[in-house]
């Protein structure tokens, strides 16, 4: 499977652009950027997933283990997910512990 | 339309997982089925894979297990037979409630959350073990109520976020 994670820090905003497809062979590359992100003390993390084509349970793992690692007062965002991975992140109720957004505006 | 069947064995570890995705795209692809119901179709059996592969173990070393698929494809409908011959687990007992409205998915409900996907985006799951084998079978039909996936891949939400300081 081809996946990425891009880390990009913007003032205290950390910026986690997902590409590719996100299951369980890649997840550890998003939970490795996921921890690295946290390091850094954001006020906010933003999930850029414009580009990313699939997501399974295995990346619903991995937000909640940003949810774990940046801890309640840090804001997450799910931004640009397409339909079905959105659909997926509401089914299990994920929607309700981050901000789904259509997009991030640059 | 006469059903179409496939059939795929593969090592039951996570290297296998592509495989897996590329049968189930070919099944969704025979079928005619809608992006969004392929996109089900391969999370459902992604979900079991997965499932079957990091779980399943106990009696044979990691890579001894085998998992053989059988698809049926027919014009709108796959039916997918997974067969394989790990410790018995039943994925229809497993859980299946969605977390409730407001409440953040706890830390004991992670581990389960294949199995809560599973459950919703399937139109069929039925199990059956049989003699030392695991019999699963899941349908997904083409426009089916299940999950509501939509058919299209335009981005969801509501607004945009601002860029720190736009």
């Amino acid at each position: 499977m081809s996946f990425s994670a891009t880390l990009t820090i913007d003032g205290s905003t950390a910026l986690l652009t997902l590409q590719g497809e996100l299951d369980a062979t890649t997840a550890a590359t998003f939970f490795a950027q996921v921890s690295e992100a946290a390091a850094g003390g954001p006020s906010r993390l933003v999930l850029i997933m414009d580009e990313l084509a699939y997501m399974s349970s295995a990346g619903l793992r991995g937000l909640v283990f940003a949810r774990q690692k940046m801890g309640e007062g840090v804001e997450i965002v799910v931004a640009g997910a397409n339909k079905s991975v959105a659909q997926t992140i509401r089914l299990t109720g994920f929607d309700q512990s981050v901000v789904m957004s259509e997009r991030y505006l640059a | 339309m006469t059903a179409t069947r496939r059939r795929l064995r593969v090592t039951a570890t996570l290297s296998s997982l592509s495989c897996v995705a590329e049968y189930a795209a070919q099944l969704a692809s025979v079928a005619g089925l809608a992006t969004a119901d392929a996109y089900r179709l391969r999370l459902a059996l992604d979900e079991l894979f997965t499932n079957i592969a990091m779980h399943g173990g106990g009696r044979a070393e990691a890579g001894d297990l085998e998992i053989e698929m059988v698809g049926s494809a027919d014009e709108g409908r796959v039916e997918l037979e997974i067969t394989d011959r790990c410790r018995p687990f039943d994925p229809v007992q497993g859980r299946r409630d969605r977390p409730r409205s407001g409440c953040r998915p706890s830390g004991e409900q992670l581990g389960g959350l294949g199995l809560v996907l599973l459950h919703q985006i399937t139109d069929q799951l039925t199990y059956r073990r049989i003699g030392d084998e695991n019999h699963t079978t899941l349908v997904v039909r083409a426009g089916s109520a299940a999950a509501d996936f939509p058919n299209e891949g335009t981005p969801d939400g509501a607004g945009g976020v601002d860029r720190p300081g736009s």
